[in-house]
């Protein structure tokens, strides 16, 4: 069903990118909690969550692999492996959204009170 | 000021700097190190703009700053506490105008949002503004 049914995706982990198809679609919760960004100390961060299903042969890393899918990337926090009778039938996992890398842009603030830090 | 000598020490090129809290996305998850910037307050200590002062005519200022340095889980934050205490160690004597006081290192902490560990550079720093500067 996968194979028919879901969406072109390419897996990235480190230097290795496997072009398959599997399920993704944002997570919904009834208080829905994640909607939003949220502010870190390191900027904005998205807090949604999103639901990967995709075939058992296509292994996911946590915290490693990237998974696009049409323009958006997601980066994999958790994955498990679903088994029936033992034999694993698909890969479950929660992703979030990837972001790039952050460039070094600290400029001092000179309208502080005349003082740059 | 600081934080631009600070980058120009070779040890720390592989640190980026950010301002606290900005606009942008921030990098998920972190790939290398990076440095939040953030003053976490700004007091006036002693005003000298009608009267006389070391420095001449203008304000004393104390601020609270803290620089949180991350780095990924991954690696178990390899090279982060060498970071933080060479840090310290520039912070101590570097050059600028004003006094560093109170340095301190936090404990290595884990961030969850970001899958990154991190440790809390917090200092005081005593600086002068000239009368001339306020009157802009």
């Amino acid at each position: 069903m996968i194979d028919k049914y879901g969406n072109s995706v390419v897996i990235h982990s480190g230097d290795n990118n496997v072009n398959t198809r599997a399920f993704v679609e944002p997570l919904r919760y009834k208080n829905k909690i994640y909607i939003g960004g949220r502010k870190h100390a390191l900027g904005m961060y998205s807090s949604e969550k999103y639901l990967y299903i995709g075939k058992p042969d296509d292994r996911l890393v946590e915290d490693t692999s990237v998974v696009e899918c049409g323009e958006d990337k997601y980066i994999v926090k958790r994955q498990e492996i679903y088994r029936v009778c033992g034999e694993p039938v698909y890969v479950w996992a929660v992703l979030t959204r990837y972001r790039e890398l952050t460039e070094d842009e600290y400029d001092s603030d000179k309208t502080s009170f005349g003082y740059d830090y | 000021m600081i934080i631009n000598k600070l980058r120009q020490i070779p040890e720390f090129e592989r640190v980026r700097f950010v301002r606290e809290f900005t606009n942008q996305y921030a990098e998920t998850p972190v790939s290398g190190f990076l440095a939040a910037v953030i003053v976490k307050s700004t007091e006036l200590t002693e005003s000298y703009l009608g009267g006389e002062s070391p420095d001449g005519r203008g304000d004393l200022y104390t601020a609270e700053a803290e620089i949180r340095i991350y780095a990924p889980n991954g690696k178990n934050g390899s090279g982060l506490s060498a970071l933080a205490g060479d840090m310290l160690a520039e912070l101590r004597k570097t050059d600028f105008p004003g006094k560093i006081s109170g340095l301190k290192a936090g404990a290595i902490e884990y961030d969850q949002n970001m899958s990154a560990v991190f440790r809390r550079l917090s200092f005081k720093l005593e600086f002068f503004v000239s009368g001339e500067d306020c009157d802009e």
